[in-house]
């Protein structure tokens, strides 16, 4: 767990974060610093929701990012590409062994 | 009925199935329902778009033996409008929306009720969809930015960071089971009847609700079957339904398309959605005098009821009005449509030709636009009709044309 999802975690029960991978994609700075004092309450309350709502947004983004991704590649022409990679890896890696071999 | 539904305490949840001449589909949905849905109170409302009589007495029988309420609609609406009926007569501060060809799972409910409880400012949740045989149908939606959705886990196996075990935030999620709040989807305005008879209107949903701040999750942990096109297979041929399809993704893309093309690479915000302020209906005083307005056919963005929401507008302080139409109306597309023309409405009724039961005080006024596209007022009696006039008049000059929008 990141310092910010303990952070928020403790302090509400409200936020769905994503899971760690995702967070550590969306290059947040872990700079929720714990002001104990009461006066400062508001402020936290405001700073997290400011957080949430970035966070939230950052996530929309990423998984759609994803969605278009993984859409695009099952295209015909994706799964060539995919197909010829495939077949390169496996001839580079049986060239290597048996060089090795050798 | 009514008084004895208001005297019961409102449920937690209300369900709503629509149903259109397929009577034993429904009784296996509603079976279904009963069976898994555990843990919260709840209600059935079933929504018959205007099926034959055969299939309505099935629909019936299997309200009866579930617990379910009908509304019996004499003409089929369609998918959003009839969903909106059933969303204003529903009682539960959740509503969540079933297609009657689904079929829910044991523990469905839970995890839906605890993502829009707790996810971080949640407007609507989507669970899983499978294929009776068990394939995966839709693991959450997505716009691309040409307009077209993809139905993630469709056509191949889904990502694993977008389809593990809680809550991702997608674009949309198909309302064949959508749980939303009932508050919001009326403010958001329910489905817009632009995207009549179908197709888009859920997606155009979830994007308003993005536009006011509010985001839809899939839940990966509630699955339901679902056989999908059920209804729509039986009323239109594939031909019809691509026709369709084209025309309200090109209404979807000239509402949406700035920025659903903006934001990949972008930074495209959403339009700004303003909320409907409902105004609830209450008892007018008793000067305020009861106004009927009618028009032909079905409540429609046609000049014929742009001029009735107008004249609705304009005497909204000096009466209490009522719009009379053919067939049954949501007052969430009335408040739609009032937004597209720019009109603001005061409190008002919607009512069934055949269900109006008028008073000697009240004021009755048929309008029609006539060929020079004037609207008219065709027939008419009581003590509102010289304003209702005046009004037309205004309206009909040169000078003021309503104003359009989408």
């Amino acid at each position: 767990m990141t310092p910010l999802q303990a952070r928020c975690s403790k302090d509400s029960n409200l936020l769905i974060l994503p899971s760690p991978e995702k967070m550590d994609c969306l290059g947040l700075p872990d700079r929720v610093t714990c002001r104990e004092s009461v006066g400062h309450r508001m402020d936290q309350q405001d700073e997290l929701t400011a957080l949430k709502d970035r966070n939230a947004e950052l996530e929309a983004r990423m998984n759609l990012v994803t969605a278009l991704l993984h859409d695009s590649m099952s295209s015909l022409s994706w799964r060539i590409v995919y197909r010829y990679r495939q077949l390169a890896d496996k001839w580079r890696w049986r060239r290597s062994y048996d060089r090795k071999d050798a | 009925m009514t008084n004895e539904l208001q005297k019961q305490k409102p449920p937690c949840l209300s369900i709503i199935v629509l149903n259109w001449n397929l009577g034993r589909m429904t009784q296996e949905c509603l079976a279904s329902i009963r069976t898994h849905t555990s843990g919260v109170e709840y209600e059935i409302l079933v929504v018959d778009n205007g099926s034959n009589p055969e299939e309505k007495s099935i629909v019936r029988d299997a309200c009866s033996l579930h617990g379910a309420r009908l509304i019996e609609l004499d003409q089929n609406l369609f998918f959003g409008e009839a969903n909106n009926i059933g969303v204003e007569a529903a009682r539960g501060q959740f509503i969540l929306l079933v297609n009657n060809d689904v079929m829910v799972t044991p523990g469905y409910i839970g995890p839906l009720l605890r993502a829009l409880e707790t996810a971080h400012r949640a407007g609507a949740i989507g669970a899983e969809l499978r294929y009776p045989d068990g394939r995966l149908q839709e693991a959450g939606g997505y716009v691309r930015p040409d307009g077209w959705t993809i139905r993630h886990g469709l056509t191949r196996p889904p990502a694993g960071i977008l389809s593990g075990a809680g809550l991702h935030i997608v674009d949309y999620c198909s309302a064949a089971c959508l749980l939303l709040r009932r508050d919001i989807f009326l403010e958001a305005g329910g489905f817009d009847p632009l995207f009549d008879p179908g197709y888009f209107e859920d997606v155009d949903l979830m994007l308003r609700l993005r536009a006011m701040g509010l985001y839809t999750y899939y839940c990966a942990d509630a699955s339901v079957i679902h056989k999908e096109n059920a209804t729509s297979k039986t009323i239109w041929n594939s031909r019809r339904r691509k026709t369709i399809i084209n025309r309200n993704h090109r209404k979807f893309v000239e509402r949406w398309g700035e920025f659903i093309a903006g934001r990949v690479f972008g930074s495209a915000e959403p339009p700004h959605y303003e909320r409907i302020a409902w105004s609830a209906k209450r008892t007018m005083p008793d000067q305020v005098q009861n106004l009927f307005l009618k028009g032909p056919g079905l409540v429609g963005r046609n000049r014929t009821w742009s001029h009735i929401v107008q004249v609705a507008g304009a005497l909204r302080d000096n009466a209490y009005v009522t719009f009379v139409a053919d067939e049954a109306c949501s007052r969430s597309r009335i408040y739609t449509i009032a937004k597209a023309w720019g009109q603001i409405l005061g409190e008002f009724s919607v009512m069934r030709a055949s269900d109006v039961n008028r008073q000697p005080d009240d004021t009755m006024v048929l309008l029609q636009s006539n060929r020079q596209d004037r609207t008219e007022i065709t027939s008419g009696d009581g003590p509102l009709l010289s304003q209702v006039k005046e009004a037309l008049n205004r309206m009909n000059s040169p000078a003021s044309s309503p104003k359009t929008g989408s």
